[in-house]
């Protein structure tokens, strides 16, 4: 580490620091500081913005499972919490209930065992999962 | 049983021992109710604290944490008892505030702070390993600077009772929320954030902040003197509060090796690693970690104090801004609010050497 004292120290703390102003600059010209995720930070608890689209879309999820398409029910519900994240916190009124839970560990333990669905299906039963439990409250 | 050598431990066994109560304290309280590996975590609990006094509006986070309060009364009864209760500050209260402010960003954009890492690791999430390899990153790199001189102004001792208005606050709302918590948390979903019975979550808090005092346990300040003096007796405690959550983990269940399917996490290993690394650096810097930071504060350290207030409002522009992370991903405002507390702590790091 005495390679890292003095003057080259202050170099390498410049350099990052050019690098990472760079790369803040570069967030803020390209990246969406309105992207879903962060409309989905501020909007957790909020009101959804369409009911009837979400609605619609766990119906259409409903029939999706009926089917026994679970790939498409699972991006239906994904969907559905995109626009209203309470629809899958169990503390919720508007929760999808106890037997979705249980559906969905059964679906997350199917995949497990490299029965159901493809990548996506496995992405969005993880996500939603994720989304039901911890996080900081 | 020497009470001498339990009320002022120095040896690794001891420390050892303290860690691993926090530990199993910590899977306790998620047990009982607390968010998946979050038995104890400063940063959340700051945020849910920061939504109970009205400063964001997310009621899912929202609680007037009783671990928080019994954590700062813990300490300071524990500093108090053993006469290490002083008041002093005014080193640096503005780098602390800035600092502590950056710090709480960037435990938001990781989702939690390094105690939580440690929880994280227990329960078998990658992304909490990745966090914790970046935190200990950004601590070695830290070392580097605190060898080359690097130091804030020295705090001047104050009148002792400049030091009391975080405990005394704190006493007033631990009062407030075991009498009328439904005034300060109304909430539109019923319970806000998941949290275990009052009662026991104070009293774990008080215990949290009683041994973390009497330890001086901080995850960065272990592997801080590790580095720098190979002295790995402060590196114990965190250790073992990680191998106690780790087998009560596997001893519960609750151990599951995952990358996509940890409770409340976001997948994104590299602002994971970015995220932590910039809180390890920093919060040596600094002084310390949340935890530390608030049982520092409660010992009657004001320049703390500041850190502790950058915090708090940290966590109301981490939720009002959308910097948090979610298990949606990382915001490009986390994203930014990461990369600005790196040139932050950077130039510190820079500035405040002897010679420069």
């Amino acid at each position: 580490m005495e390679i890292l004292s003095g003057k080259r120290l202050t170099l390498l703390a410049a350099i990052l620091s050019a690098a990472s102003m760079a790369g803040a600059v570069g967030v803020a010209a390209t990246g969406d500081l309105r992207l879903s995720s962060a409309v989905d930070a501020r909007q957790c608890d909020a009101a959804p913005a369409d009911p009837a689209r979400i609605e619609a879309g766990i119906a259409l999820a409903g029939e999706a499972e009926r089917r026994g398409d679970v790939a498409a029910a699972l991006a239906h519900y994904r969907a559905a919490s995109h626009l209203d994240p309470r629809v899958v916190d169990p503390r919720s009124p508007v929760f999808l209930g106890p037997a979705f839970e249980a559906r969905l560990k059964q679906w997350i333990a199917a995949q497990k065992k490299g029965g159901a669905g493809g990548a996506q299906a496995r992405s969005d039963a993880a996500y939603i999962f994720r989304r039901m439990y911890g996080g900081c409250g | 049983m020497n009470w001498r050598k339990a009320l002022y431990p120095e040896s690794a066994a001891l420390l050892a021992a303290a860690g691993a109560l926090l530990g199993a304290l910590a899977v306790g309280l998620t047990v009982l109710g607390n968010p998946a590996s979050t038995g104890l975590c400063a940063s959340c609990f700051l945020v849910n604290v920061a939504g109970a006094l009205g400063l964001h509006a997310r009621e899912s986070q929202s609680y007037l944490r009783p671990e928080i309060l019994g954590i700062v009364l813990g300490a300071f009864f524990a500093a108090a008892a053993t006469k290490e209760f002083r008041a002093r500050g005014g080193g640096s209260p503005i780098r602390h505030f800035l600092g502590g402010a950056f710090i709480l960003f960037g435990c938001e954009v990781f989702i939690g702070c390094p105690i939580k890492a440690l929880l994280r690791t227990a329960g078998g999430g990658a992304v909490g390993l990745v966090g914790l390899a970046g935190l200990i990153a950004g601590v070695l790199f830290a070392t580097a600077y605190l060898r080359d001189g690097f130091s804030l102004p020295a705090p001047r001792m104050l009148h002792e009772g400049a030091g009391l208005v975080l405990p005394a606050a704190a006493f007033l709302l631990l009062a407030l929320a075991s009498g009328v918590a439904e005034s300060f948390a109304a909430s539109g979903i019923p319970a806000g954030a998941r949290h275990a019975p009052f009662a026991v979550s104070a009293a774990a808090g008080l215990l949290f902040g009683a041994v973390g005092q009497r330890t001086r346990f901080c995850v960065t300040g272990g592997v801080r003197t590790a580095a720098l003096t190979r002295d790995f007796r402060e590196a114990a405690g965190p250790v073992a509060f990680l191998l106690a959550a780790l087998l009560l983990n596997l001893f519960t269940g609750a151990f599951s090796p995952t990358l996509s399917l940890e409770p409340g996490a976001h997948t994104d290993l590299l602002w994971a690693f970015l995220a932590l690394g910039m809180v390890g650096f920093g919060a040596i810097l600094v002084n310390g970690c949340p935890f530390r930071q608030l049982v520092r504060a409660s010992s009657g350290d004001l320049d703390a104090v500041a850190a502790v207030a950058g915090m708090v409002l940290a966590a109301a522009l981490s939720v009002r801004w959308g910097i948090g992370s979610s298990p949606a991903g990382v915001t490009a405002a986390g994203k930014i609010a990461v990369l600005l507390g790196g040139v932050f702590f950077l130039v510190l790091a820079a500035w405040k050497r002897k010679g420069e």
